[in-house]
């Protein structure tokens, strides 16, 4: 008890000397409070991120192993519902894509469709719309996230039931109830199926101008029904492509599910791969942030670190006498060693806990900053690679654009932990001092 | 009865060959005062230290209590069983002069209730008074910091009173004052004291007077 009062005399009493290294254990502590907090956050964050990215896996085409083979096979609907069935995977997401002529009706963007659009000397006839079909409740991504709604009717909930865009309906005149007909686009093969219009969506999204004019590609030509509708469709068997979305229990399982799909077929020039583009797009300026933190940290760390021991040594010469008299009375090494540390304790306890007060304040408006400017360094990198959606409205990934940090108990503990380094480091000088010296030698020393 | 013997106490300073002190012999007992006179730089300070346990012998055996001293706790020695008063005082400047006196009660795990109090009554025994006890070390006289010296070496009630020249800075009176407390510890408490000293008027309170010379301890005086 003793150690600990005169401890906090002696900060009293060597008030120039303890100010000084107050200061600057302050401003350590509040830059790396700043740093960790936004850390943690941004690691939260990116873990969140990762583990959504991670777990979300899809078929790839692996180009280069590809080149080694001549028949390159999609994998067909039966092996991706057969790879769906593994036991590593929560759930699959299925979406389908049929491109389809319209019988008897205008595709917006075309001229004319129900056999009469021939491509020139070929026997097929130019696909007018698309068939699109998921496996998703809602519909599809863009009704969830309002880049489409449904305008009139309802969504499908019988066979063969579908919705069709309001531009599309307007051109044709189609009104909920109606039937369209759609067909393959090989002229020997047609295959007619025929929906029945249960709902007209409305697109929310501006109209991009893509540089083409494909009926195709229009997003308002895009009819809607259900997977086994679409998978029911006769013309499916020869032009329908399933795409499979696994999500996966664990991120860490990948390997272990690549080798499943393997062993059901899927060939080898298919990987199975997170979506590593949208997740850096999303998170990368959060992870910019995080690069620049940790960068600021380890400098602040090692100047710090190295000012401090600086001091400490300074502190020593200075307090070598009183080392010595210490040691002279009889006060064992161990306890002089424990005073000083106290010292050190207190003064960085006071230290950590102003700077834990103020590094909330800071924290916010200085990660705002920093994902401001990751954000237009990452927007600034897109363009001048060049890099565009290729099929317009398709699945917007929008960047992290704010985020809130806020004090976590990890955050604590690890400002708590650097701390205590900190004070290990500002006694350090002094324990080695006194371990290494008997009493007198100290004292004659000092003379 | 012996409390500290010397047996063939010889010592060189590091990196020298030269000995400081040579095959020294002597014993000291409770119940008297010694004085070790010699001119400067004959190691009279050095042979306190050895018997003080703050410095270890070249060669030869230091006993405090019929023990080595290079196998005793010597921590533990200075905090509880010898009391040394420094030609330099040695104090802890930033402190008081009653806090002083008070850590080195705790250093000793001296078993008072009320260890402030306990440090006045020491520190006025050698002449301070309580307002004189509570200002820093550093704005006390050389002779009122050495009184505090002295009150901090008998602060906790040690066997082995060790004095380097406890009167030098001090005046006429207050030196009567100070060796007539020593002379008292030692012959009504029974404790050991030995004092290093230049001054014959201060040899005279002593029982045993020994000189150090060339290197060598021999009794002139008892």
């Amino acid at each position: 008890m003793y150690l600990l009062k005169n401890a906090l005399k002696n900060l009293s009493r060597n008030k120039g000397r303890n100010i000084l290294i107050g200061l600057i254990t302050l401003a350590i502590i509040l830059a790396v409070s700043v740093s960790i907090v936004i850390n943690t956050t941004v690691d939260s964050i990116t873990k969140d991120y990762k583990s959504r990215f991670g777990a979300e896996v899809t078929l790839f085409l692996d180009t280069e192993t590809a080149k080694q083979h001549t028949d390159i096979q999609y994998p067909t609907a039966q092996q991706q519902m057969e790879i769906a069935k593994s036991g590593l995977l929560q759930k699959t997401d299925y979406a389908s894509t049929l491109s389809v002529a319209l019988q008897d009706l205008e595709a917006i963007g075309g001229t004319m469709v129900g056999g009469s659009a021939d491509l020139s000397g070929a026997d097929d006839i130019s696909p007018g719309a698309r068939v699109k079909a998921t496996s998703n409740p809602n519909i599809s991504e863009d009704f969830a996230n309002g880049s489409r709604s449904i305008a009139e009717g309802r969504a499908f909930k019988e066979p063969n039931e579908c919705l069709i865009s309001e531009e599309l309906a307007k051109l044709n005149g189609l009104s909920v109830g109606d039937q369209i007909t759609v067909t393959n686009t090989m002229k020997d093969a047609l295959m007619p199926h025929t929906f029945t219009v249960c709902g007209i969506y409305r697109d929310n999204l501006p109209e991009e101008n893509t540089g083409f004019n494909v009926p195709q590609l229009n997003r308002g030509n895009e009819i809607l029904t259900d997977l086994d509708t679409a998978l029911g469709m006769e013309m499916y068997g020869a032009r329908g492509v399933l795409n499979a979305t696994y999500f996966l229990k664990d991120p860490g399982m990948l390997e272990a599910f690549q080798r499943e799909a393997a062993e059901k077929g899927l060939a080898p020039y298919y990987r199975a791969t997170t979506d590593e583009d949208a997740y850096n797009k999303i998170v990368g300026p959060v992870e910019g942030i995080s690069k620049i933190v940790t960068i600021f940290l380890v400098m602040v760390l090692i100047f710090g670190g190295v000012i401090l021991l600086f001091l400490s040594v300074m502190a020593v010469r200075e307090r070598g006498y009183e080392i010595g008299v210490l040691r002279a009375m009889g006060m064992k090494r161990g306890k002089v060693i424990v005073g000083m540390i106290c010292e050190s304790l207190m003064i960085a306890l006071l230290c950590l806990t102003i700077g834990l007060a103020l590094s909330t304040t800071l924290s916010q408006p200085i990660a705002d900053t920093l994902l401001q400017d990751q954000t237009r360094i990452a927007e600034e990198q897109r363009q001048n690679s060049g890099t565009m959606e290729l099929i317009p409205g398709a699945q917007e990934k929008n960047t992290i654009s704010e985020i809130s940090v806020r004090l976590t108990p990890q955050a604590i503990g690890q400002i708590g932990g650097l701390a205590l380094v900190l004070v290990l480091i500002s006694s350090s000088a002094g324990i080695l001092y006194i371990t290494r010296f008997e009493p007198m030698k100290i004292l004659s020393e000092r003379g | 009865m012996s409390i500290l013997s010397l047996q063939n106490v010889t010592y060189q300073y590091e990196g020298t060959k030269k000995s400081v002190l040579k095959d020294i012999d002597a014993e000291f007992e409770t119940g008297a005062l010694y004085g070790i006179m010699g001119k400067s730089g004959a190691g009279k300070s050095t042979l306190l230290s050895l018997i003080s346990g703050l410095d270890l012998a070249t060669s030869g055996l230091v006993s405090y209590g019929g023990k080595d001293m290079r196998r005793l706790d010597r921590d533990r020695c200075r905090a509880k069983d010898i009391g040394v008063i420094f030609q330099g005082y040695n104090l802890l400047t930033n402190a008081t002069a009653v806090e002083n006196i008070e850590l080195s009660m705790h250093i000793s795990k001296a078993k008072m209730k009320n260890k402030r109090k306990a440090a006045y009554a020491m520190l006025e025994r050698v002449g301070i008074d309580r307002e004189t006890a509570d200002r820093k070390v550093l704005k006390l006289s050389g002779g009122e910091q050495q009184r505090v010296g002295i009150a901090r070496a008998l602060s906790h009630d040690p066997a082995l009173i060790i004095a380097d020249e406890p009167t030098g800075n001090l005046d006429g009176d207050t030196e009567e004052n100070i060796m007539g407390i020593l002379r008292d510890i030692a012959h009504e408490q029974g404790k050991c004291v030995i004092i290093v000293t230049h001054s014959d008027k201060v040899a005279a309170h002593c029982d045993v007077v020994h000189h150090l010379e060339k290197g060598k301890l021999r009794v002139v005086g008892q």
